[in-house]
C-alpha cells in the first residue's frame, strides 16, 4: 500500500522510497515530459525533484497528500530546468518531436506539431499549468496550492496559455515556420 | 481540425502522447543518490538526527559505505540497465540504526550555488547563498520571497521552494557542529501544514491558520508556551510565541536516540498568515538554553527586517 510506503520512506526506509518511485514514477516522468517536452531535461529534473522529495520526506505531515506534495517539487524542478536550458533557436521545425502521434479524430499530425511549437513558446509556468490542468487534472484552486501562487494568478495564466495555443492551432502551418525563443 | 477548436478537448487529447513509464536508470540514479543523501526532520532541530551515539555513527558510516559502492556500480552500468533487482530486498539504512546517513554529497538541491562560501566548520547541507555579505539580501527560491538586511557574519544554509535557514558564523554554532553534528542556533523560515517543533509523537498540531496552531501549540501537554503576542512583519500579521518543552515531561521522542537531550531546547516561533500560502513559520532555535537570549537579540532584528513579496 503506498501510504505505508510513504510512511516508511518517512522513517528512512530507502528501499520503501525506491518502491514509491517504481510505482508513482511513470506518471511524474510523464509529467515531467510534457512540461519540458524533452526526454533527457525531463529524466533531469525528475531526479532532483525525487531526491529532493527524500531528502524534505520528513515534513510532509499527511501521507496521503504525497502525490501532490511531489508534483509541486517535481513542477519547480521542471520551471528551474526550463529556465537553466532556455536557448535561442532560428527555426523551430528543427526541433524533434519525441514521440510519434496516434492516430485520432480529432487531431493530426499537423495540429500536434503546431500544438507542440505554440506549447515551446509558453513560459515555462504556463507550461506548468496546462500540463497540471490538462494532464493532471487539477481544477485552477488545487494549481494554485500545487504552485504556491494565487487561484487568480493561475487562472489569468491559464488564459493566457489557452490563448496561446489556440492561437497556434489557428496560425497557417507554412508561416509558423520562424524563429523564436525556446523557454 | 476546427479553426474553432475546443481547446480543452484538443489539449487533453494532445497530452496523452508522450511517455508514461519511468526509464529504469531513473531509478537506479535516484537510488543510489538518495543513498548519499540524509533526510530532513522538520524544523526546527533538524540536529536531533544528526546527534547519535558512537555506535550508531559508525553504523551510519558503514551504510553509506555500502551504499556509495553500491551507487558506483549502479551508476557505471550502461543507460537502461536495472541492475537494482527488487529494491524491497535491500537492506534499508533505517533498519538497525534508526539513523539516517550522514550527507557525502552537496549534490541535491533545486538550485545551489556552486561559488557560495561557507564557513569551513560547517559540514552540513550546503543548499544556499552561504556567507551572507553585510547589507540587503533576498531569498531566491522561498515562497513567498522577501528582502532583508543582515549584518557581517550570516550564513545562508538552505534556500528552497519550503524552507530558508540562517546561522551564524559564531564560535557556538561550530562547536556545536564539532561536538554533534548539529547546530547551537539557527533560524529557518518555512511553509509546512502542520509543523512540530519537539516531538511529532507528542504533538498535534492542526490548524490553518497562526492562532490556531498556537492554539494548538498551547494545549500541548509537552509544551510550555509563553503567551503569544501578535506581530506584524513584512506586510503579514500573525502569533509570535516562546515554547519550550514542560520540564515535567520526561518522555523519549520515539525514534530518537535515548541520550538526546531535548529539556534544553528552546524556540521562538512567529507564525505568519499569508494571503495564498497558508501559514508561515519563522523559528528561531537553540539546542541549549545558553545563549538563547543573546541569539534572539541578534536574530530578531533581521527578522523584523523581512519584507514579503506578495504580489505573485
Amino acid at each position: 500500500m503506498d501510504r505505508d510506503l510513504v510512511v516508511a520512506a518517512q522513517r528512512g526506509d530507502q528501499a520503501a522510497f525506491v518502491d514509491l518511485v517504481r510505482f508513482r514514477g511513470g506518471r511524474y516522468f510523464a509529467i515531467a515530459h510534457r512540461i519540458l517536452r524533452d526526454v533527457d531535461r525531463a529524466e533531469d529534473a525528475l531526479q532532483d525533484a525525487l531526491v529532493i522529495a527524500w531528502r524534505d520526506l520528513p515534513s510532509l505531515r499527511d501521507p496521503d497528500r504525497f502525490d501532490a506534495w511531489v508534483h509541486r517539487i517535481l513542477t519547480n524542478a521542471c520551471i528551474a530546468q526550463a529556465r537553466r536550458e532556455r536557448k535561442q533557436i532560428t527555426n523551430l521545425y528543427l526541433l524533434p518531436v519525441d514521440d510519434p502521434a496516434a492516430p485520432d479524430e480529432l487531431l493530426g499530425v499537423a495540429d500536434r506539431d503546431l500544438l507542440d511549437r505554440g506549447f515551446r513558446r509558453l513560459t515555462p509556468d504556463e507550461r506548468s499549468i496546462l500540463v497540471l490542468r490538462h494532464y493532471v487534472g487539477y481544477e485552477p484552486n488545487e494549481i494554485a496550492e500545487v504552485l504556491g501562487i494565487p487561484a487568480g494568478t493561475v487562472r489569468s495564466r491559464l488564459y493566457h496559455a489557452h490563448r496561446a495555443m489556440r492561437a497556434a492551432l489557428e496560425a497557417d502551418a507554412r508561416s509558423a515556420v520562424v524563429g523564436g525563443t525556446i523557454r | 481540425m476546427s479553426r474553432q477548436p475546443d481547446i480543452d478537448r484538443v489539449l487533453e487529447i494532445w497530452m496523452t502522447d508522450g511517455p508514461t513509464a519511468i526509464p529504469d536508470r531513473v531509478v537506479d540514479v535516484v537510488a543510489a543518490r538518495i543513498g548519499v543523501q540524509r533526510q530532513r526532520r522538520a524544523w526546527p532541530f533538524p540536529w536531533r538526527t544528526t546527534v547519535t551515539a558512537p555506535i550508531k555513527i559508525v553504523a551510519a558510516l558503514a551504510a553509506v559505505i555500502v551504499v556509495a559502492v553500491a551507487g558506483f556500480a549502479v551508476l557505471g552500468r550502461p543507460p537502461g540497465s536495472n541492475v537494482g533487482g527488487n529494491p524491497s530486498s535491500a537492506p534499508s539504512p533505517s533498519q538497525g540504526t534508526g539513523s539516517p546517513a550522514p550527507s557525502v554529497s552537496a549534490a541535491p538541491s533545486a538550485s545551489p550555488s556552486a561559488s557560495a562560501v561557507y564557513p569551513a566548520w560547517f559540514t552540513g547541507d550546503r543548499q544556499g547563498a552561504g556567507i551572507l555579505p553585510a547589507g540587503k539580501q533576498s531569498t531566491r527560491n522561498f515562497r513567498p520571497g522577501f528582502t532583508f538586511s543582515v549584518p557581517q557574519g550570516w550564513v545562508n544554509v538552505g534556500d528552497g521552494v519550503s524552507s530558508y535557514d540562517l546561522i551564524a558564523d559564531t564560535p557556538a554554532n561550530a562547536a556545536e557542529q564539532a561536538a554533534s553534528g548539529g547546530l547551537a542556533h539557527e533560524v529557518s523560515a518555512f511553509r509546512y501544514g502542520s509543523p512540530y517543533w519537539f516531538c511529532d509523537a507528542w504533538e498535534n498540531h492542526r490548524g490553518a491558520t497562526a492562532a490556531e496552531i498556537v492554539a494548538s501549540l498551547v494545549a500541548t501537554d509537552a509544551i510550555t508556551t509563553s503567551k503569544a503576542v501578535d506581530v506584524t512583519i513584512g506586510g503579514l500579521t500573525g502569533k509570535q510565541v516562546d515554547i519550550r518543552l514542560d520540564p515535567s515531561w520526561t518522555e523519549t521522542c520515539p525514534g530518537d536516540p535515548a541520550s538526546l537531550d531535548l529539556g534544553d531546547m528552546r524556540t521562538r516561533v512567529i507564525l505568519l498568515d499569508t494571503p495564498s500560502l497558508g501559514t508561515l513559520i519563522i523559528n528561531v532555535g537553540s539546542l541549549h538554553s545558553a545563549g538563547h537570549e543573546a541569539f534572539l537579540a541578534e536574530a530578531m532584528p533581521i527578522i523584523a527586517s523581512f519584507k514579503f513579496e506578495l504580489a505573485q
